[in-house]
């Protein structure tokens, strides 16, 4: 008896805790310090391209005219009503949820895994990028950095894109410059799989670290020449950025529900009513005979039936008040098709005829291509004189989206033999940027944001306001986004009040 | 709305909480009160008078401090900030009449508090109330203001406090984040309870009024927003011009609002909003919360039904009520127990009920 009343005692003794003291500690919220890298990295980077791709998509792609917003926020957006608006893509998407775990893996790596660190500090230029290009001056270099600053200042456009070193801040060309000598450093760790773009090919985060300084460049090219010139002839030079259309830095998503790129998700299955092809871009492409490739973009469902009829393109005019077309119609009481041009399938993945239950979302979200530097490459040979002609630059632009997008080699070689007025540069200086550009905006449909870059930058391609436009001022397409409430709400640096969103930012024409 | 969930395929990811805590321990809270009080009897304790003074000082409360977004987290858990109390109770209570079978009790109280926050944190100048409220318009503690008050977007005034109109739309500038919409704390609260008994025969009515303190009523901007408040029927085809000043950027004057709009886009956009400062109300409130009627079959009559005692009753609660400044019932807490004061967010009204009641004591 006594031999088993110890035995069990032993027993009892290893089944309890390892430590008394850690019933404060909740199994739910592990200690961040035990996270790994590989864990964290996967998180950042599918949180960069869902916060390319999720609300402020819309909204740019709204104001850019690509898409109408018929319904609900989109509708909004389409008439300049952006007050009140993406807390949840400031808060969760940019600042919270990715710019504060790139920041811890940066603290953590630098010093003995700097390929973490390195992929780390260019996907941190590139969100920071993308605030101050929307927001204008924003938090960036005390930001996201938890107990350090609770409350970070904001800062100047100029400054972060050229630094300021008399306030410390270290301009976006150097935050990547800092990244692609990270990635030239040995390193304990190396990421694998969990590098869900390039695998742990650490040369091409070196061309996409390069790619960021060519889009830095062309963003500041209205105000800083010398700069964009100087860094875009270096990175010609060093001949190491993404120049095709494999190398292109794009985030991969899944058709499997919980990974489905946000295009798809918003557009086909939770808001498949708010937002359709706009009448304008539809003219656009039209005026271009481009419709080809535009049926890559936006659907045509077939009409009047859904499940037969004619490929038409049924597209919306902004803000415009006539009632919308039908969304959808159900053949046999079973299939839903819908009768709008919605997101098609580059995009989003989904194949036409397009019904509510198509699967799809496996698309990948672009966040810099190949036809971009294409055409960044064209303007900066043509506005700053950098290396290379232009137009031969505008053709491989156009052909490298084309052949994105999926048209086959022989409709691209026909669009270029039937259309050489549109596929050849001409005219003044001026107008052949408009066309570069132009085709830029055709080639950037499904990255609003990139879109409005370039129309912010240079007036291209020249919109007209929308239909019974309302917001802060309605006689001008609004250059900036307002502020968000929960930042103007806690942040004693908030400017206030808030800049309207007539006032232009620092980069614009 | 869209979302992405890890896994994706094969790979795992997980990132850092929205919540920051110390890496030291936290401290329990301090609260230093005093208090004094003084409790008479009269007439042969028929009335009865207790007056109680408080002072509290609570320090290093423990809180879930709100930061910038852009620190890349939302809240901070730490001790902090010093807010004090001070409050005056009196409680008076008398049998005002005993006549024969007659009697007349009465329970009066009379409550004033006044809190404020001292400070928070260094450079913190507000921060939320726990509790469930919209961004815009949240409960939270202001240095220098009362604990509780609302905080959301003001409409910008000219230097002589007028409100800023937008040139080009003819409705109200942007509002401007962390103004005071609203102060939830009343005055003074007053209420007064009678008993009124003859023979078997019991009258009872109680009643209260809270003077002062603020709701910001989405219910109330609802209304004014469809059209369903009478201020909005005055002459609602006609254009309307709201009060305010435009900026003119030239002369940087401020010269009379002029822009015509409709009667919907003055009540409906410039005025509606559900976190608008024009749907703050005044919170003053008389209520008659409650009034019965009882009898008690008398003993004589129970004894020989061999019961102990047989009472009927009848009772109405939440009677009435009058807001002269306010378009709904103000004391309506759409949150429940908890912290928050002062919003209602379209809560459902306080019921009025009316019932009977029989007890049998066997």
């Amino acid at each position: 008896m006594k031999k088993v009343s110890s035995l069990f005692f032993l027993l009892m003794a290893f089944a309890s805790c390892k430590k008394y003291l850690d019933t404060n500690v909740s199994p739910n919220n592990p200690l961040y310090d035990a996270v790994p890298a590989t864990t964290i990295l996967p998180t950042t980077t599918i949180g960069l391209a869902f916060a390319n791709s999720n609300d402020l998509n819309r909204a740019t792609s709204a104001l850019v005219q690509h898409i109408a917003g018929v319904a609900n926020q989109t509708a909004a957006y389409d008439v300049y009503n952006l007050d009140g608006a993406f807390d949840n893509q400031w808060n969760g998407e940019i600042y919270g949820t990715d710019l504060n775990d790139l920041q811890i893996l940066i603290d953590r790596y630098a010093l003995t895994s700097p390929a973490y660190s390195g992929i780390a500090k260019l996907e941190m230029a590139y969100l920071f990028s993308m605030a101050t290009d929307l927001w204008g001056e924003v938090p960036y270099s005390q930001a996201a950095q938890g107990t350090k600053f609770l409350f970070p200042r904001f800062e100047k456009q100029e400054d972060i894109y050229q630094g300021n070193a008399s306030m410390g801040i270290t301009s976006l060309f150097d935050l990547v410059n800092s990244g692609l000598a990270d990635l030239a450093k040995p390193s304990a760790l190396k990421p694998g799989a969990d590098d869900i773009v390039y695998k742990g090919d650490l040369t091409k985060w070196t061309r996409m670290g390069n790619t960021l300084l060519l889009k830095f460049a062309i963003q500041v090219s209205n105000k800083n020449p010398a700069l964009a010139t100087s860094t875009i002839a270096s990175v010609i030079t060093g001949n190491n950025y993404i120049n095709s259309n494999a190398l292109d830095f794009e985030v991969p998503f899944a058709a499997t529900i919980g990974n489905q790129n946000p295009i798809y998700n918003f557009n086909n299955i939770n808001r498949a009513g708010d937002q359709m092809l706009s009448s304008r871009l539809l003219a656009l492409e039209r005026s271009l005979n481009d419709t080809i490739r535009l049926s890559k973009f936006f659907t045509k469902p077939l009409l009047p039936g859904g499940a037969t009829g004619t490929a038409t393109f049924v597209a919306f005019d902004n803000g415009a008040t006539s009632t919308v077309p039908t969304l959808s119609i159900t053949v046999g009481g079973t299939t839903t098709y819908f009768l709008r041009s919605k997101y098609g399938i580059y995009p989003t993945g989904a194949p036409e005829p397009l019904t509510t239950t198509t699967p799809g979302g496996q698309a990948p979200i672009r966040i810099l291509t190949n036809a971009q530097v294409q055409f960044i490459l064209a303007e900066s040979a043509l506005i700053l004189g950098t290396a290379g002609v232009a137009n031969t630059y505008y053709q491989a632009g156009i052909t490298a989206s084309m052949q994105k997008v999926g048209m086959t080699a022989a409709d691209i070689t026909n669009y270029f033999v039937t259309n050489p007025a549109v596929v050849n540069l001409s005219g003044t200086t001026e107008q052949q940027r408009q066309q570069i550009i132009t085709q830029k905006y055709i080639s950037w449909i499904g990255n609003g944001i990139e879109a409005y870059n370039d129309y912010r930058r240079t007036g291209y391609p020249v919109l007209a306001l929308v239909n019974n436009a309302a917001g802060d001022n309605p006689n001008v397409i609004p250059t900036r986004l307002p502020y968000t409430p929960a930042e103007l709400a806690a942040n004693p640096y908030a400017p206030k009040p808030r800049p309207k969103t007539d006032v232009k930012l620092w980069f614009a024409k | 709305m869209a979302s992405f969930t890890f896994p994706f395929g094969a790979t795992g990811g997980f990132g850092a909480s929205s919540r920051l805590s110390d890496t030291i321990p936290l401290s329990p809270e301090f609260k230093t009160s005093y208090e004094v009080g003084i409790n008479l009897q009269f007439f042969k304790n028929r009335a009865s008078l207790d007056v109680t003074y408080y002072s509290e000082d609570s320090k290093a409360q423990i809180l879930n401090l709100s930061v910038a977004p852009s620190s890349g987290f939302r809240t901070y858990t730490t001790n902090i900030g010093e807010l004090t109390n001070k409050g005056l109770e009196i409680t008076a209570s008398a049998t005002v009449i005993r006549w024969r079978d007659f009697t007349w009790d009465l329970n009066a109280n009379y409550t004033r508090q006044r809190n404020m926050v001292v400070s928070i944190a260094p450079g913190v100048d507000n921060t939320g109330i726990p509790g469930s409220a919209f961004i815009g318009s949240i409960p939270s503690f202001k240095v220098g203001y009362h604990y509780g008050v609302i905080i959301g977007g003001v409409i910008p005034r000219s230097p002589d406090g007028q409100r800023i109109i937008n040139p080009s739309t003819g409705l109200y500038q942007p509002t401007v984040a962390g103004g005071v919409l609203a102060d939830p704390n009343p005055d003074y609260q007053f209420g007064v309870t009678n008993v009124l008994n003859y023979k078997g025969f019991t009258l009872g009515c109680t009643f209260d009024f809270t003077k002062g303190g603020q709701v910001l009523s989405f219910t109330g901007a609802t209304y004014k927003s469809r059209g369903a408040l009478d201020i909005t029927a005055v002459d609602r085809e006609q254009p309307h011009i709201l009060p305010g000043v435009i900026l003119d950027g030239a002369s940087g004057k401020y010269y009379p609002n002029n822009i015509q709009i409709s009667g919907q886009a003055y009540w409906s956009t410039a005025m509606g909003g559900l976190q608008s400062e024009f749907n703050v109300f005044d919170a003053t409130v008389f209520h008659l919360r409650e009034l019965t009627f009882g009898y008690s079959i008398p003993n004589k009559i129970t004894q020989n039904l061999k019961l102990t005692g047989v009472r009927f009753g009848i009772f109405a609660r939440n009677v009435f009520y009058v807001a002269p400044n306010s378009p709904i019932d103000p004391q309506l807490n759409t949150q429940g127990a908890g912290n928050i004061r002062g919003l209602d967010l379209q809560g459902t009204p306080n019921a009025r009920s009316i019932g009977a009641n029989l007890k049998i004591t066997i």
